[in-house]
């Protein structure tokens, strides 16, 4: 069957060994981390309301991950489970972080660890169902 | 509006609160109260903070060969920076996905009604690809797929980061 996407033609991108790949995230730093690169896209990977940015930093569940073994999406490959930045945060610090997002920027933050010290009302806590959709059905402690 | 979500990461296993706040604009010398309530909520306030930005958005911000929806929910988009070696790069926070990647300088933006015809890479909405590969080497048999109801599309490598670190810090104010 043919492909309805297109195939990569451009080979892959290009590397250079011997220079440091760790990552820094605030003052907390990862030795190894791995990323993606993209090469092919039609502006897509943001549902579907690409941002003027330069890429995505995924802060979701590990089971959201789009990494798998084939490169051709219309065939079935398995999904692969690495560590995140998220996931190698959480073992630099308390495996928390929050977001403050607010239309005024200088009370938007990013927070790991912990919730930024911002003037609230009142926190509430609420547990994610286990099941929402498909890929949230993974076990939890 | 603001909301918070607490995310606990352990091992390949997760946990994942939403903690919503009803802010307030509030003067500095009042910032207690977020200890407190934090607090009450079992959560820890931390000096690891960054600034977070809104994220202009393209008008032209479907996916190529998408109709362009010209309503657009504002305020939905924040990033943050990052460095990646010497480059400086605006990162979309994205709770949907835990994977983190960038368009690269080399990537083909494609109209996918037109034949996956290659387009100019401005219409692709990535305000600046990175220049740098791998530090670390790409990783064999893995790969970057996503599409989305929205027809959007992308492909890339997995590999080692060059260096990379947040930006936009920021220092609490003096109490």
């Amino acid at each position: 069957m043919q492909s309805k996407f297109p195939r990569a033609t451009h080979g892959t991108v290009p590397h250079a060994d011997g220079r440091s790949y760790s990552v820094t995230v605030g003052n907390l730093t990862i030795p190894k981390q791995e990323i993606g690169l993209i090469y092919l896209t039609n502006g897509g990977g943001t549902g579907g309301n690409p941002f003027l940015t330069s890429g995505v930093l995924g802060l979701g569940l590990p089971q959201l991950s789009h990494v798998y073994t084939g490169r051709d999406p219309s065939i079935p490959g398995d999904k692969v489970s690495y560590a995140t930045v998220t996931q190698n945060l959480a073992k630099l610090t308390k495996p928390v972080f929050s977001l403050a997002l607010s239309r005024n920027e200088d009370r938007s933050f990013f927070a790991l660890g912990g919730v930024p010290p911002v003037a609230t009302g009142e926190y509430t806590t609420v547990p994610i169902q286990k099941v929402i959709k498909a890929q949230y059905a993974c076990p939890l402690l | 509006m603001a909301c918070f979500l607490s995310y606990g990461a352990l091992g390949s296993l997760a946990l994942l609160n939403v903690v919503i706040a009803a802010p307030f604009m509030e003067p500095q010398n009042q910032q207690g109260s977020a200890y407190l309530h934090a607090a009450n909520a079992g959560l820890a306030v931390t000096d690891n903070i960054f600034k977070v930005k809104k994220v202009q958005q393209s008008i032209a911000n479907s996916p190529v060969g998408v109709g362009n929806p010209r309503k657009r929910l504002h305020d939905s988009s924040y990033a943050t920076s990052i460095t990646v070696g010497s480059e400086v790069l605006d990162a979309g926070i994205d709770l949907m996905s835990s994977d983190t990647y960038f368009a690269h300088d080399y990537f083909k933006c494609v109209d996918w009604v037109n034949g996956w015809e290659s387009v100019d890479q401005s219409r692709c909405g990535y305000s600046q690809p990175i220049r740098a590969g791998f530090a670390g080497g790409s990783i064999d048999n893995q790969y970057l797929n996503y599409t989305d109801s929205f027809g959007g599309y992308l492909n890339g490598d997995m590999g080692y980061a060059e260096q990379v670190s947040s930006c936009y810090p920021w220092h609490r104010p003096a109490r």
